[in-house]
């Protein structure tokens, strides 16, 4: 089967959080990055890894580089990459797959390869990220197992 | 003679099944088209009255034949037969009919009619058999005399699809204006989805002469990279935030027999074109009878004459257009036009295509055939003006065309709320104004030329407000463009003589709602529209006011003496037309209805020999029986055996929230009812958190691992609610430096709880976890089986327990060793149910007593509230009705029999006062191997202070089953907690 939805273990993802953010801290960060922040929607990558801003005072950072959340040693940070699973979403019906689990807008202008969005399925919160290779869903790990089958399923039935 | 294929209509032949016969239709058909093809004149009988009823119209506002279709499971009732594709093998019946169509018992209902006005069923609420068996009995044959058509019991076989799209601009409707919008938006750069609920795109353009045309635009537009075109999707109902929602039908052979798009859309250009109405006039609802526009569609695009012998009867300049196209076909037309003069060059038109034109005649009264109802022919006579006529002459006529006007089908506007406005000039409802653009027929254009302007006028609108273009706005064409104006035309009624003699005239055939029934019921006080629809059923269900609402609002306004058009029409609700229900459930059906969630250590707890639960969306080890036991004997030998020796439990799914920052604590301590900032670092506590409105929320542990951070555990029924409770509360204190995070998954963990449970820690980790290192609601972060954990001792058993947690991909070895320690020292797993019973022997609260309704006090700890601090929800927690002492509080329930098996549920009363509501209820049951009894936790109003020691009834209303118990306190094991220390 071409069409394919993949489970596996998802990398590290570190949430680095700061009572509030200025433009030195952001600064600070893109330094640490090797490149400019993303803005928000978008990843950014780094070494090892993707960047992006989860919520006004808040990065993560998914993959198993290093973090460049050094550069806020008084940041709060927690580590929720053991609390979920990833599905690859991949072949040329993965976008077809990915609209019948999330609510975004997956058209090729809004959510290009680089978009990062947090949104909601089956009543889970989950992560959705679209790299070269195709879409990837950070699912709660409890559900991944759940979620993917039924994505496969869809797969499947849409490739015929 | 009845209908016919016209020659030269080339297609090929599909064949199908009406009433068990085998037809032959063609392709391209709808079924209506195909059985008038055939012959078929009557295709089922009404509602109420069960009057024979043929094809009406050509599309959604058909209200005379409703057909069912499929067989078994596959069944599927009240199918408009002129929106049906005609596909191969397809099986098609009459409905509400027995024992046939032609000879229904049930049309006795036709004569006893008078029985059957408005408000009816509502009458027989009152009078002298107004609840009697007598009118049980009544009930049960109307019900079963009424109806539409009847569902399959089966489940359905078919799968459903839900997907969400994303557009610019969606245009409902692919006409001459949804076209020409579609073109003009994405000739702007746009992406523009066009939704077509016919199986084929092109809206009035279908029945054109040379379809070559319409093919080749289509062609042209299906090129552009930035436009779908969706044919047999309806756009069902427009919903907040541009959402609409689009109903799909998919071929034969798909993975899905239908698609629910969630479609959402910047802009919605409503092209979906106009009803056309009739009027009025007495039997108007015979077989044969349909609207003019229908009879032109069925032989101008499906090659279908209805019948030979046509009268047109029309109030308008489109029904010219109708007695054109059928006697260019080669019928016997005659059109009468209910105005003194005709339009000079329409009737010129006619004329020379051979229709006898009689202008200022109209229907008066239909006749039929004595013993299947259909048409043979109409009496008419001359409009003597505002509907008045007498019967002078009759025609013969197979089929009875009419035409009382357009209605735009203004459903999606008004869905959207933007509200009608009336056309006196046009005798119509016209889209009101607001975020939906209305284009074409649906804005009261009627022209071809004049469509197309206004489609092009909205499709750049569209573009303008999305920002795609700079350009002007195009100008719009003006709604008409009529050569004469239409009639006021509603009712026709005899003149000189009572209605009542002039034979049924209906306003709604679909609910067979006549124009005497809106009369009655404006009669009867029910004067405004919405009142009137209820009490009539009139424009209800599957109709939402295409048939007849118009006219019923016309009808009623002229009954209550006020001008057409002064009454507002009642809000079209979605669906547009009727949809499958299983679009609506899409995949989340059968087993796979809700997702399932499991544990790490799902795969290790089921090659235990675990059975499992749903708790929630979880699977929750239950127990783990031993051969030859069942839950009760499982369970109970687990709890003991905690009790004995020690136990492991999975308890991942409790709910975990790390709070960090250097201000935690005092978040916290605003947050819990009970104090937090002093909480030690290495030290856990139990809290209770309240809502708002001072009930209790949840309760839980707080665990403080370093000076600014914290976890916070908390039941997993609450979990969710907790984590949003808390990250709501941090978004309004933004001057605390604390963030608040979910982990509940991030960390997975095992109970480890009975006196010898520090044995298997020892094990575990290989660390110090004496009472020294460990005390009592102590915790450390080591490590256990060589993975970084989480260690606190605490209980919810009551013995000396500790909860360990590490990450998920340590969860095997983990679980591996601890039953092998456990196993060493006597032990083993238990599950939720041995959970359960250890913490209601202890008198401990989960979401049975938490149940959204409960205080501190009422859970009988008044004190855990603090009096020294602020906190959510204290202010409202000291609302008289809270502190009202005689509330229910929290009791522990003993048996007077010690073999009795109280019920969860069960309502307490006091002895000899066993009848209402009693003063509480049990809460939770538990078979408890430590009492040898079933003990129960509840809710007694005063609580133990008052009944401690008393008797009381524990009544289950649903088994029967009553049990005297004894109250007292909701500890029943060890009050004063020296277990724990092991």
């Amino acid at each position: 089967m071409a069409e394919t939805a993949i489970l596996s273990p998802c990398p590290p993802l570190r949430q680095a959080s700061l009572p509030a953010i200025g433009a030195p801290a952001l600064r600070r960060l893109a330094e640490a990055l090797g490149a400019p922040l993303p803005p928000p929607g978008r990843a950014a990558a780094g070494e090892g890894g993707l960047l992006w801003r989860a919520a006004p005072r808040s990065w993560r950072w998914l993959g198993e580089g290093a973090a460049p959340f050094h550069a806020w040693p008084e940041a709060a940070t927690v580590e929720l990459g053991p609390g979920l699973s990833r599905i690859a979403l991949r072949g040329p019906l993965a976008r077809e797959v990915a609209a019948r689990a999330v609510a975004l807008d997956l058209r090729e202008a809004a959510f290009p390869p680089g978009a990062v969005a947090t949104t909601v399925h089956r009543g889970a919160t989950v992560t959705l990220l679209r790299g070269a290779e195709g879409w990837d869903l950070l699912v709660p790990r409890s559900l991944g197992e759940d979620f993917a089958a039924r994505l496969a399923e869809i797969a499947g039935r849409l490739e015929g | 003679m009845s209908g016919f294929r016209l020659r030269g209509h080339a297609a090929p032949l599909v064949p199908f099944t009406w009433q068990g016969r085998a037809m032959l239709g063609a392709q391209g058909d709808t079924l209506a088209a195909a059985l008038l093809a055939n012959g078929v004149r009557t295709v089922g009988r009404s509602f109420k009255h069960h009057r024979p009823r043929g094809i009406m119209a050509a599309g959604e506002e058909e209200a005379g034949a409703l057909v069912t279709l499929g067989e078994g499971a596959r069944t599927t009732p009240n199918l408009k037969p002129s929106v049906v594709e005609l596909e191969a093998g397809l099986v098609a019946r009459a409905q509400n009919c027995w024992p046939s169509l032609r000879f229904d018992l049930g049309a006795v209902n036709d004569r006893l009619s008078p029985l059957f006005a408005a408000g009816f069923y509502y009458k027989t609420f009152m009078g002298p058999f107004a609840d009697t068996r007598i009118w049980m009995a009544c009930e049960r044959l109307i019900r079963r005399a009424a109806g539409m058509g009847a569902a399959s019991p089966l489940p359905d076989p078919d799968l459903y699809d839900r997907v969400h799209g994303h557009c610019d601009v969606l245009v409902a409707g692919s006409g001459p204006a949804g076209l020409a919008a579609a073109r003009e938006a994405a000739d702007a750069g746009l992406d523009v989805v066009v939704a077509e609920a016919d199986f084929a795109l092109g809206g009035d353009r279908l029945s054109d002469r040379d379809p070559q045309e319409l093919a080749a635009a289509l062609a042209e537009l299906d090129a552009l990279p930035n436009v779908r075109l969706m044919a047999r999707t309806m756009v069902f109902g427009l919903y907040d935030h541009g959402v609409a929602g689009l109903v799909e039908r998919l071929p034969a052979g798909a993975p899905w027999r239908e698609r629910l798009h969630v479609m959402h859309a910047r802009k919605v250009v409503a092209a979906t074109g106009a009803l056309q109405r009739g009027f009025v006039f007495g039997d108007n609802d015979r077989p044969g009878v349909m609207s003019a526009a229908a009879a032109r569609t069925y032989v101008r695009r499906f090659g279908v004459a209805p019948a030979r012998e046509v009268v047109v009867a029309g109030a308008e300049d489109s029904a010219y257009a109708a007695s054109i196209a059928l006697a260019q076909a080669g019928l016997d037309v005659i059109h009468l036009d209910a105005r003194e003069a005709a339009p000079p060059a329409l009737a010129e038109r006619a004329r020379a295509a051979g229709v006898d034109l009689r202008p200022g005649w109209v229907p008066v009264r239909t006749q039929g055939h004595a013993l299947g109802g259909e048409l043979r022919g109409l009496s008419v006579g001359r409009h003597l003006g505002d509907g008045r006529a007498r019967a002078e002459t009759r025609l013969p006529a197979e089929i009875l065309a009419v035409s009382g006007g357009w209605s735009p089908s203004i459903h999606l506007t008004t869905q959207a709320r933007q509200k009608p406005a009336w056309s006196a000039e046009l005798g119509c409802f016209l889209p009101g104004e607001g975020e939906v653009l209305s284009c074409g027929a649906a804005a009261g254009v009627w022209s071809r030329e004049g469509a197309e302007t206004s489609g092009r006028a909205a499709g750049r609108l569209a573009a303008i407000a999305l920002k795609a273009t700079r350009r002007r706005p195009l100008k719009d064409a003006d709604p008409g463009g009529d050569e004469a104006p239409p009639a006021a035309l509603w009712e026709v009624r005899p003149a000189g003589r009572a209605f009542h003699g002039a034979g049924k005239a209906y306003v709604d055939p679909l609910h067979d709602v006549t124009a005497d029934d809106v009369r009655l019921a404006r009669q009867e006080g029910f004067e405004a529209p919405e009142h009137m629809k209820r009490y009539t059923t009139l424009g209800m269900a599957p109709d939402q006011g295409k048939a007849g609402g118009v006219i019923g609002l016309a009808v009623l306004a002229v009954a209550r003496g006020e001008g057409t058009g002064s009454l507002a029409p009642t809000t079209f609700r979605p669906p547009y037309a009727p949809v499958s229900m299983g679009i609506f459930a899409g995949p989340d059906r059968g087993p796979g209805w809700a997702p399932v969630r499991r544990t790490p250590f799902h795969a290790q707890a089921e090659a235990a020999g675990a059975v499992f639960v749903d708790a929630g969306l979880w699977k929750r080890a239950w127990f783990f029986p031993r051969p030859g036991e069942d839950l009760t004997a499982a369970s109970m030998r687990e709890a003991a055996m905690v009790r004995a020796t020690v136990g492991v439990a999975d308890v991942s799914t409790l709910g975990k929230v790390e709070v960090q920052g250097r201000d935690a604590a005092a978040f916290l301590d605003r947050i819990f009812a009970n104090p937090m900032a002093n909480l030690p670092v290495g030290r856990a506590r139990y809290g209770l958190l309240l809502r708002e409105d001072g009930i209790v929320l949840d309760d839980g542990t707080v665990w403080r691992l370093a000076g600014d951070r914290f976890l916070v555990t908390c039941t997993t029924a609450h979990a969710a609610t907790t984590a949003e409770h808390l990250a709501r509360w941090r978004f309004r204190w933004p001057e605390l430096d604390a963030t608040v995070d979910e982990t509940t998954e991030a960390w997975c963990g095992l109970a480890l709880a009975g006196p010898r449970s520090r044995a298997v820690l020892e094990a575990l980790t290989g660390a110090d976890v004496s009472d020294a290192a460990l005390p009592h609601l102590g915790v450390r972060e080591i490590e256990a089986t060589g993975a970084p954990a989480r260690v606190a001792r605490l209980s919810f058993s009551g013995e000396r327990a500790y909860e360990v947690m590490v990450r998920p991909e340590a969860a095997a070895a983990l679980w591996q060793a601890a039953l092998a320690a456990a196993g060493a020292e006597g032990g083993g797993p238990y599950g939720l149910e041995a959970l359960d019973i250890l913490r209601v022997e202890k008198g401990h609260v989960t979401g049975r007593e938490i149940d959204g309704r409960v205080t501190p006090g009422d859970l009988g700890m008044p004190g855990m509230a603090s009096r020294a601090k602020d906190y959510v929800g204290r202010a409202l927690m000291e609302r008289e009705g809270l502190l009202d002492p005689a509330r229910p509080v929290l009791i522990g329930l003993r048996p007077v029999e010690p073999g009795a098996k109280v019920a969860g549920g069960a309502l307490l009363h006091p002895l000899g006062a066993e009848t209402g509501r009693g003063i509480g209820h049990v809460s939770s049951v538990a078979d408890s191997p430590a009492l040898g009894m079933r003990i129960a936790l509840g809710f007694a109003a005063g609580g133990p202070a008052r009944w401690d020691g008393k008797l009381l009834m524990a009544k289950d209303p649903i088994s029967g089953r009553d049990v005297k118990m004894r109250a007292g306190p909701p500890c029943f094991l060890d009050p004063w907690g020296e277990r724990l220390h092991g």
